[in-house]
């Protein structure tokens, strides 16, 4: 899918699951993908990207006094479950943007503009928007279709950029 | 939708999200159908709360998936067979 196709892409999505039945969608989940960033707050969500062989790209978030540190999961979680996920391995899928460190834990992914596309056609047709599990970032990029679109978004049972 | 008793139903069926999407929504659906006497899918705030005024579950049909449609740029590593990756990982 790109730019230029998303748009009928979409669309018959879009109405095919309507067809089915489907009134809420959760369009972003554990993996950063077409759309925009997941939540990436702890490792165990960072190996989940790792699983699908891409890297977890993180900015920091001390500005925002998040108390979550991937390195200290690593340490204590993840390491303890899987051996074989070394720290070194760990780390270098880590990409560090701007000021970010191995204790960043704001996904750096916004939502795209395939994204922004999805958002707007799902208020559009009256669905039910779930925002739970998107980035910090993506969520923000969100929150601004909604309020242009003033239509009925929905913000679910907690708050997305705590990925407990 | 499984066979009970096994881990391993990744081996026979399809597991990229939107065929697990799709097998869910008929799963549910027929679930609800044969228990029409107590719930029913909402399709609108009306149906909805025609469902709730007549003591039924009003059941509203939502999708959480990370793939949703199987959609991915080219530019994205997307593996769809990660049913064996993430027991590397977990199990």
């Amino acid at each position: 899918m790109n730019d230029v196709n998303a748009d009928q892409f979409l669309e018959n999505k879009l109405n095919e699951y309507y067809i089915d039945g489907v009134r809420q969608i959760t369009p972003i989940h554990y993996i950063t993908g077409v759309f925009g960033g997941a939540a990436v707050f702890r490792g165990e969500l960072a190996a989940n990207q790792f699983t699908f062989n891409n890297n977890v790209s993180v900015r920091s978030g001390l500005s925002n006094r998040i108390p979550y540190s991937l390195f200290s999961d690593y340490t204590t979680l993840l390491f303890a479950s899987n051996p074989l996920l070394t720290k070194a391995g760990y780390e270098q899928r880590i990409l560090k943007q701007g000021g970010g460190t191995e204790l960043s834990t704001i996904n750096a992914a916004r939502m795209t503009s395939i994204g922004v596309k999805l958002i707007n056609k799902m208020m559009t047709k009256g669905f039910i928007i779930d925002s739970e599990h998107m980035g910090y970032d993506t969520k923000d990029d969100f929150f601004s279709c909604g309020h242009k679109k003033l239509s009925g978004d929905f913000f679910s049972y907690r708050s997305s950029w705590i990925e407990l | 939708m499984f066979p009970s008793g096994t881990r391993t139903w990744y081996r026979w069926s399809t597991y990229d999200d939107e065929s697990a999407i799709k097998r869910q929504i008929i799963a549910i659906t027929e679930m609800v159908n044969q228990n029409y006497q107590w719930m029913g899918i909402a399709k609108s705030p009306r149906e909805a709360r025609k469902l709730i005024l007549e003591g039924k579950l009003a059941v509203v049909l939502g999708i959480e998936t990370d793939n949703l449609g199987n959609f991915k740029t080219a530019s994205y590593n997307w593996n769809d067979n990660v049913g064996p990756a993430i027991n590397h990982w977990w199990l």
